[in-house]
């Protein structure tokens, strides 16, 4: 246990990125948690989203079990980092600042850890919610597992090798310290989960589905944030080749030429929803091309490049 | 051959078909491109569709199968494989309507068919079942009890009972690790069960040295649930823990299961167990696929919804000697019933009917892993038997109605939780049929047209 952690406190960490959202359902939520026990909720964002901080100060009904800190950087890696710092519970739920849960959250998390031997991480589901499931891409994105890495309505049933994600996962202070948090050399959202489960899987600890921690993403994903989303990524990986000796996971991907995805991303006229399988076989495919692109451009640049270079089509 | 009536579909898709042509009836009536005569104008797609979906090209099946559909109804199995498509791709609700209408048509429902039927249920439970029950849930949490802190009083006598057969190598040291109890057991008994290793010459010997506290009988073979049932009626404790003569105690093993379960006020429970090779060394999941199966689903104790919902479909205390449990609830369930390899998960399984277990998450059984164990080798009978007992299960589950334990893992209390969770745990192909399709049909009520 780290110096200072309360065994029985439950420390919930959500990430708010300057230009995430918080709603107030996902606050009254996380404020409403039942047989929870006793947790705390830390609030970690960017020093400049003044609004945000100055908005949820302002809201008395969600003050008792929050606190806010701020970061000088914009990262989620920075964010997290600066979030379970700032915590004081023995058990830590990693949480993303989209994502409503439902009230037995906290308490299953608890459950999970409180009956564990040897360290693991409980990964709790992320749903899209209500009509949101009914948008073909959130569908294919969710539910295949392209998102969060288990496809979640089946996660029970297909889990395989140790997925995982910080959107809705718990795991014990004590090994928080020992992986060493998140690396915040990392850019690209979901990279530094990505070397953050390399280094639990180093140490031996497992992932786990605590099917009882449900949450829920009320907001729509877009295809072109996804895309931006793999581009940021396939920078990432590359930059994350540089801090090991791999073989990585996305070798294969990034060896091919550039034009053999990008023929994959433009292929089929057809509109979409008159071709669903094609459809999902270009989604794929642009996905695909985003990642290589970031890896190769992650080689000679360093600044965020348009979101529009990833998601059209093959550049001259 | 094109028939104008379908025959009714052999039990197997690899069975002869019923029409008399003394083909396969998967490539007869039953193949995908075969059918009703309505559907002679789609034979070229759904042959195209068969062909796609046998190489796995599952996008290009469903393209097939769908212009089929759009031009003929397709015949039955052809829907049941478009509904797999459709599962696959994570499209619930669709995979829905389509296994089930594929069910409608089908005199005798394939069994893979209800499986992806099952699979289809569970994806559209995932989001619903779980909130209706909720409450229960929160309940359950509140009101489970806590293990007592150390230094508890104790909380009746102990018993531990050793059944043992040919493990001479091992039963020295499983005896001195219940000797060497920081909590000392307050009897122990011992049957060796016909045992032609030289065991009862060693277990004799200790027994004399044991200044009385290890009583032992050594008699012929009777197998492992007589010898343990046998054992405890011998004994004169209020709670029992058995010891496989295999496997060993770790030196606090009864203080922690006494503050665990007995000054818990549960009146079972179970812990988790080390793995360990024939030289005492821990057996790492890498090495052993069975040992990461089994922790994984040890783990699903503390992950599902109550420890007792984790009994369904695995068993979570992987051996009798894990388990430690008050002699009035042994009495009540009639002791250990006769079955080969999973006495202990029927024991559970009923026990669950009667009282919640606590679950200790401490681990202090090693459970040895060694090329004499009782499910060791390429066997079959212990998987058999594991089937047999989970599908004997869920039929009572189904049918119960006023089981003790307010939060026994039955659909009376789970509602669709249970289905749900039985699914998820494999047991989807063990499920009645006639409870997917219920299931199937509320859902198909609840979705939006």
């Amino acid at each position: 246990m780290s110096t200072g952690a309360i065994a029985d406190l439950v420390s919930v960490v959500v990430a708010v990125g300057a230009d995430d959202e918080l709603s107030e359902a996902t606050l009254a939520a996380w404020a409403a948690q039942r047989e929870a026990g006793d947790y705390e909720v830390v609030l970690a964002m960017p020093a400049t989203a003044t609004a945000s901080r100055d908005g949820l100060l302002r809201a008395p009904p969600w003050k008792a079990p929050f606190r806010i800190v701020q970061t000088a950087h914009e990262r989620s890696a920075a964010l997290r980092n600066a979030g379970v710092l700032a915590s004081r519970g023995g058990t830590v739920v990693l949480a993303a600042s989209d994502c409503r849960p439902a009230a037995t959250v906290v308490a299953a998390h608890r459950r999970f850890q409180s009956l564990l031997a040897f360290p693991a991480a409980g990964i709790g589901p992320v749903f899209h919610a209500g009509a949101l499931r009914d948008s073909p891409f959130s569908a294919w994105l969710q539910d295949g597992g392209r998102r969060f890495g288990p496809s979640f309505p089946h996660a029970a049933l297909e889990w395989r090798g140790n997925p995982f994600h910080a959107a809705n996962t718990s795991i014990a202070r004590t090994v928080y310290d020992k992986v060493g948090g998140f690396d915040e050399g990392l850019d690209g959202d979901a990279m530094d989960g990505v070397a953050f489960a390399a280094r639990l899987a180093d140490l031996g600890v497992r992932t786990r589905y605590v099917p009882r921690a449900m949450t829920w993403q009320d907001r729509d994903v877009t295809e072109r944030e996804t895309l931006r989303h793999a581009w940021r990524l396939g920078g990432a990986a590359r930059f994350r080749e540089t801090t090991g000796a791999g073989p990585w996971p996305w070798n294969a991907l990034v060896q091919q030429t550039l034009e053999r995805p990008e023929a994959a991303a433009s292929h089929g006229d057809l509109p979409m929803a008159a071709n669903a399988p094609g459809a999902r076989k270009r989604r794929h495919a642009r996905l695909a091309l985003a990642f290589v692109r970031g890896w190769h451009d992650a080689a000679f640049e360093s600044d965020d490049p348009s979101v529009s270079r990833a998601a059209e089509g093959p550049r001259a | 051959m094109t028939h104008g009536v379908l025959p009714v579909p052999p039990q197997a898709r690899n069975a002869r078909c019923a029409c008399g042509s003394g083909r396969r009836y998967k490539d007869c009536c039953g193949g995908i491109a075969k059918g009703a005569e309505d559907a002679r104008s789609a034979e070229p797609l759904l042959h195209a569709a068969g062909e796609a979906f046998r190489h796995r090209r599952f996008d290009e099946a469903r393209q097939h199968l769908e212009r089929a559909r759009a031009s003929a109804p397709l015949p039955a199995d052809a829907e049941a494989v478009l509904g797999a498509i459709l599962l696959r791709a994570g499209d619930y609700a669709k995979a829905l309507r389509t296994l089930r209408q594929a069910c409608l048509r089908m005199a005798e429902v394939p069994a893979a068919t209800v499986v992806n039927l099952a699979g289809a249920v569970a994806g559209l439970l995932a989001t619903r079942a779980p909130l209706e029950t909720e409450r229960l849930w929160l309940d359950y949490v509140a009101t489970r009890p806590r293990a007592s802190a150390g230094g508890s009083p104790r909380h009746g006598r102990i018993s531990v009972v050793v059944p043992s057969h040919n493990h001479a190598a091992f039963i020295g040291a499983a005896l001195e690790s219940v000797l060497a109890q920081t909590r000392a057991a307050d009897e122990i008994v011992v049957i060796d069960d016909g045992s032609t290793d030289g065991s009862p010459d060693l277990i004799g010997a200790m027994a004399a040295r044991s200044g009385g506290r290890i009583r032992f009988v050594a008699r012929e073979n009777r197998g492992a649930a007589t010898t343990i049932n046998e054992a405890v009626a011998a004994t004169t404790g209020d709670w029992i823990n058995i010891l496989n003569s295999d496997d060993a105690f770790t030196a606090d093993r009864l203080a922690a299961m006494e503050a665990g379960v007995a000054a818990a006020g549960a009146s079972w429970g179970f812990s988790r167990c080390t793995f360990v090779d024939a030289d005492g060394r821990a057996i790492l999941d890498e090495a052993s696929p069975h040992a990461a199966r089994q922790r994984e689903a040890i783990d699903r104790a503390g992950a599902l919804d109550t420890v007792g919902m984790a009994f369904v479909g695995h068993n979570p205390a992987t051996s009798t000697g894990t388990l430690y449990f008050s002699r009035p609830l042994f009495d009540r369930l009639g002791g250990f019933r006769d079955l080969r390899y999973v006495h202990d998960w029927d024991f559970c399984l009923r026990a669950c009917l009667l009282a919640e277990p606590a679950f200790v998450p401490q681990s202090s059984y090693l459970y040895r892993i060694h090329g004499r164990n009782t499910l060791s080798g390429a066997n079959t009978a212990p998987n058999d038997e594991a089937l047999s007992l989970t599908r004997a299960f869920l039929r009572t589950a189904e049918a119960c109605r006023d089981a003790e334990n307010p939060y026994a893992p039955i659909p009376a209390v789970w509602g669709r939780s249970f289905a749900l969770r039985a699914i998820e745990c494999g047991a989807a192909p063990l499920l009645d049929a006639s409870v997917v399709f219920r299931l199937a049909d509320e859902l198909l009520d609840e979705l939006p047209a």
